[in-house]
């Protein structure tokens, strides 16, 4: 499994325990009350959906798309989409306790091209393998 | 494919259905819902996100990543079906637990959702523990057949 592949995964995996954890809050709440409690509801959904599911599914693919032999083109693509995604990510997480729009703003608009940077990376290695196959 | 992936998966397709079936029924926008149906929609947001995608997530990671060097290549299993028990009891009793909430506060509520939060967490941190000796750079194993 590739270097960048590993940090993709390992940080979705990170995304999932930590996103769950404010889910779990949540969750609480409904039966226990918990002050504040719903106040990381934004940061949940942020932390499982991008965190979690988005990551993982871009660290799978980064590792098992048909390569080059060994060598995966335009790596550089894929390495911008994963800082833009985590740096996206904090920016959503933390807008509720910054009391501004532009965090929501600005996340949002390094989550596209974050996305657009994988697709650009991925695109040429959506073929058919060396094998054939 | 080990037999804890198929139940995963198996369990996964069930979530998929019951999910699928909840939200269209929750969220078909039709007019005058009864409260207790639009209630559904955050169970029928979790069976679809946790109890399929993550799910299903749990069994091929269990069922693909690369093996470990010596010793269980996929490390411990009992923990590994500890995390499969832990997550669907947890969403059963959510399941059971959440609708309820909207008739009011009641005891069986406040027992049931925090050891629903509870068991879910606890999965994933068994899974999180299990899988990420497995994120490593070294496949013990050749193509998969």
């Amino acid at each position: 499994m590739p270097k960048l592949a590993r940090w993709y995964i390992q940080t979705a995996l990170l995304y999932l325990a930590l996103g769950t954890l404010l889910g779990a809050v949540i969750l609480w709440n409904k039966g226990l009350p918990i002050a504040g409690a719903w106040r990381t509801l934004a940061s949940h959904i942020a932390l499982v959906t991008w965190g979690w599911l988005l990551l993982l599914t871009l660290g799978v693919a980064y590792w098992i798309l048909p390569c080059w032999g060994q060598e995966r083109r335009r790596v550089w693509l894929a390495g911008a989409a994963y800082i833009s995604l985590n740096v996206a990510l904090w920016l959503v997480a933390l807008a509720p306790w910054l009391r501004a729009a532009w965090p929501n703003a600005a996340g949002g608009a390094l989550q596209a091209v974050a996305c657009l940077a994988f697709a650009l990376h991925a695109w040429p290695r959506v073929r058919k393998s060396a094998y054939g196959v | 494919m080990p037999r804890l992936s198929r139940f995963f998966v198996k369990s996964a397709l069930l979530c998929l259905v019951l999910g699928g079936a909840m939200a269209g029924l929750a969220l078909s926008g039709a007019g005058g819902l009864p409260p207790l149906l639009l209630a559904l929609r955050p169970l029928a947001w979790h069976l679809l996100t946790v109890g399929w995608a993550t799910q299903l997530i749990f069994g091929v990671a269990f069922w693909m990543f690369p093996h470990l060097p010596g010793g269980p290549p996929r490390g411990d299993e009992r923990l590994a079906w500890l995390a499969f028990w832990t997550l669907n009891s947890g969403l059963a009793l959510r399941a059971l637990g959440e609708p309820l909430v909207t008739l009011g506060p009641m005891p069986l509520t406040a027992v049931l959702l925090p050891l629903a939060a509870t068991l879910q967490l606890a999965a994933v941190l068994l899974f999180v523990l299990l899988t990420w000796p497995g994120v490593r750079s070294l496949s013990a194993r050749h193509p998969p057949g």
